[in-house]
């Protein structure tokens, strides 16, 4: 009796274990998130919050003296290197804005509030953005928090403008209040496909990716893309986010030979993906080639040692950071080192200021759409293609190709190649 | 062939990191009858301050080792301290509050360091490979497989030919008996709250040379040994042991020809529910003999 007494015991012991474990592992994101994360918690744009002392108008967010802009951002969790980047430059262009005299006598009233990655306090410091806080218009960082977040906003009727998130549903179909001006996945994708087979000519290719919703159609429009021009794809390789085995991959990428070795998953993993193939003593036949995650400091840092020339990433609506042209950005955190959502948030910043200044006056939020929707541009910054109004309202269809030599990331093409979209 | 035999390589590599982890496991639970589930938890909170002492005073990363080691001994008294000796219980009490102790560190490590990991973890050998069967072996994973064969053969001779092994034993087999015969459980279970926490710290800075370092690193590793423990049947650290590698290889073939990484996981859980239910049954009917 005492065994079999012993036995169930442990059995229940077992089976509670098992399930606390699981449980845990399922639900790693949202516990790392939510020990670290509250919606109070603020970024240092919150420093630049200006006193509101002008007259309020019947618009909410705007005053004679200033205009409220929101942003929830992924500064901590899964993800905190885009989501401090982009609020880090985002909030200082937004300084030097307001330095200069703001926009048409308006300041700019920025709030930040870090998700963590987290949807459902994306979704709360959403709320509280828009009812409590009663912003203007509204940005994000993070891909799945702003598809959280997006119905919310649309049935508010509170504009998105230009997030640092990379999901179909954000221009497809076209939303009444939301507008894109980084190219998604698909485009990045298949832009540095193209540009990499009229540079070395077509060859066969095996497409590395985390087998995650958010990659579908990047990997669907690649595969199809490379017979088109010429090549050849030889498999898709499904992996996991923080994949433990990168060694199985190397064995098929062996076996296989692929002239290109295409990657679409997170920095760090690419990056490990990469290290893997240099202990391996492995090497594709001509490159290897990503989307905007290939070109990350979070890569660099994992990879270790990149050899001169055998990557190519596509940034999203920009020059690669360390382009000239992005001096200007650079400049305005010069103690930290700028990443590709670093002058993303430049973008954002520089263009949202842009619409409210064409806007004059009479800022609504309906002037504001359609503006958007069928009156912006083309306008265009030193590091980035055209923006200009467009009817699935992403507004900036540029997409730059960059490499890396000495160790850093640099352009490898002198300008920004204007995609599909 | 030359695919298969690497894909054997690798998994079988992949297999001893699992098996080293439940020997990490083993050490534990054949000494108290207690299932750490903070185990490899633990491993990583370490590995996290020997890589912040590393950064912080640049010394060599044998030192910074060595200090963790100290360390590891350390955090395994104050656990037994707090955990068992604060207020004894049965061993699956002392179970069920280890989880308690899992999320905690889960938690803790993840709201001091988790925001800008991962992070890279200093190499710990000369970055030199081997090749077998067409696959490079680096000189790390090589450390890891000496490393797990000697643990587990060093705790086989410790529980065979010494005669701490068979006071272990003893008290394996009957706790209260051993302890009316004079035999110092306190001291044995301490003993083995400390070694159990400096083998998960090393399996640790090997997981992290291996991968990154980062909060979340051990759990694809802590399920697999999990499973690897209990099919091993939880008194055995060779049978632990050839579980890892064959658990590590049915997910690396699983990987290579399948090419669905889910079901890697799926394979794992599935043959250790299939070994949980033989067990359960062989030992029933095994009672039911007696």
């Amino acid at each position: 009796m005492r065994s079999i007494g012993t036995r169930q015991s442990l059995t229940r012991a077992v089976a509670i274990g098992l399930l606390v474990l699981l449980t845990a592992a399922c639900g790693a994101d949202s516990e790392e998130t939510s020990t670290t994360l509250s919606s109070d918690q603020t970024a240092p744009g919150d420093d630049s919050t200006v006193p509101d002392d002008g007259q309020a108008s019947d618009v909410p967010g705007v005053t004679d003296s200033s205009i409220k802009i929101g942003m929830t951002a992924s500064i901590t969790g899964a993800f905190p290197l885009a989501g401090e980047q982009f609020s880090g430059w985002y909030e200082r262009t937004v300084d030097q804005i307001n330095a200069a005299g703001g926009i048409n006598g308006r300041t700019i009233e920025l709030t930040i509030l870090d998700d963590g990655s987290e949807g459902d306090v994306a979704l709360s410091n959403a709320q509280r953005l828009v009812r409590d806080d009663e912003v203007f218009a509204m940005t994000t960082v993070g891909t799945a928090t702003t598809a959280g977040i997006l119905p919310f906003l649309e049935s508010e009727g509170v504009p998105l403008l230009f997030p640092a998130a990379f999901f179909p549903e954000l221009i497809d179909p076209p939303k009444d209040n939301a507008f894109a001006l980084f190219p998604l996945y698909d485009a990045q994708l298949t832009t540095v496909i193209e540009w990499a087979f009229g540079e070395f000519g077509p060859g066969s290719a095996v497409i590395v990716r985390a087998e995650v919703p958010a990659f579908d159609a990047p990997v669907t429009a690649a595969e199809a893309l490379i017979p088109e021009l010429g090549g050849e794809h030889l498999q898709t390789i499904n992996t996991s986010f923080g994949e433990a085995d990168w060694g199985s991959v190397i064995i098929r990428l062996q076996d296989l030979q692929p002239d290109y070795v295409v990657m679409m998953t997170s920095a760090p993993d690419q990056g490990r993906l990469f290290q893997e193939m240099s202990n391996q003593g492995y090497a594709p036949g001509t490159a290897v080639l990503g989307a905007s995650t290939l070109v990350d400091q979070a890569f660099l840092d994992a990879a270790g040692e990149v050899p001169d020339g055998t990557i190519y990433g596509a940034v999203a609506g920009t020059l690669v950071q360390t382009a000239p042209e992005a001096d200007e950005c650079r400049e305005l955190w010069p103690e930290e080192p700028m990443g590709p959502y670093g002058l993303n948030g430049c973008a954002s910043a520089e263009v949202m200021a842009e619409a409210l200044r064409q806007l004059g006056d009479d800022v609504t939020r309906e002037g504001l759409t359609q503006l958007l929707d069928s009156a912006f541009g083309p306008f265009e910054l030193p590091y980035t293609g055209v923006i200009e109004s467009a009817d699935n309202h992403l507004l900036n269809k540029g997409i730059g190709i960059a490499t890396i030599t000495g160790g850093e990331f640099v352009a490898a093409t002198d300008e920004v190649i204007q995609s599909d979209g | 062939m030359t695919t298969l035999l690497a894909t054997l390589v690798n998994g079988a590599v992949l297999g001893l990191m699992y098996g080293l982890l439940a020997i990490a496991l083993l050490l534990l639970f054949q000494t108290t009858g207690v299932l750490n589930f903070a185990q490899a938890d633990v491993g990583m909170f370490l590995t996290f301050l020997v890589f912040g002492i590393l950064g912080a005073t640049q010394i060599a990363t044998g030192w910074g080792i060595a200090i963790g080691v100290l360390l590891a001994c350390a955090m395994g008294l104050v656990l037994y301290l707090l955990l068992v000796r604060s207020r004894p219980a049965i061993a699956l009490d002392l179970s069920l509050r280890t989880l308690g102790l899992f999320l905690l560190f889960a938690a803790l490590a993840e709201k001091v360091w988790g925001s800008d990991a991962p992070y890279r973890f200093p190499a710990i050998v000369p970055d030199r490979s081997v090749i077998i069967a067409g696959y490079s072996v680096l000189a790390t994973q090589i450390v890891a497989a000496v490393f797990a064969l000697v643990v587990a053969g060093a705790v086989g001779l410790l529980m065979r030919r010494t005669r701490v092994g068979l006071l272990i034993r003893a008290m394996r087999s009957d706790r209260e008996i051993a302890m009316d015969l004079g035999v110092n459980v306190d001291a044995i279970d301490t003993l083995a709250w400390i070694a159990s926490t400096v083998v998960a710290l090393v399996v640790a800075i090997m997981v992290a040379t291996l991968t990154f370092l980062s909060p979340t690193m051990m759990g694809p590793f802590f399920l697999a040994a999990f499973a690897a423990a209990m099919l091993g049947g939880l008194h055995s650290m060779v049978g632990a042991l050839v579980a890892g590698l064959a658990l590590g290889v049915v997910q690396s073939t699983t990987a290579v020809y399948l090419n669905e990484p889910s079901w890697s996981q799926i394979f794992a859980f599935l043959i250790l529910l299939g070994g949980l239910i033989i067990r359960e049954r062989s030992g029933q009917s095994m009672t039911a003999r007696l």
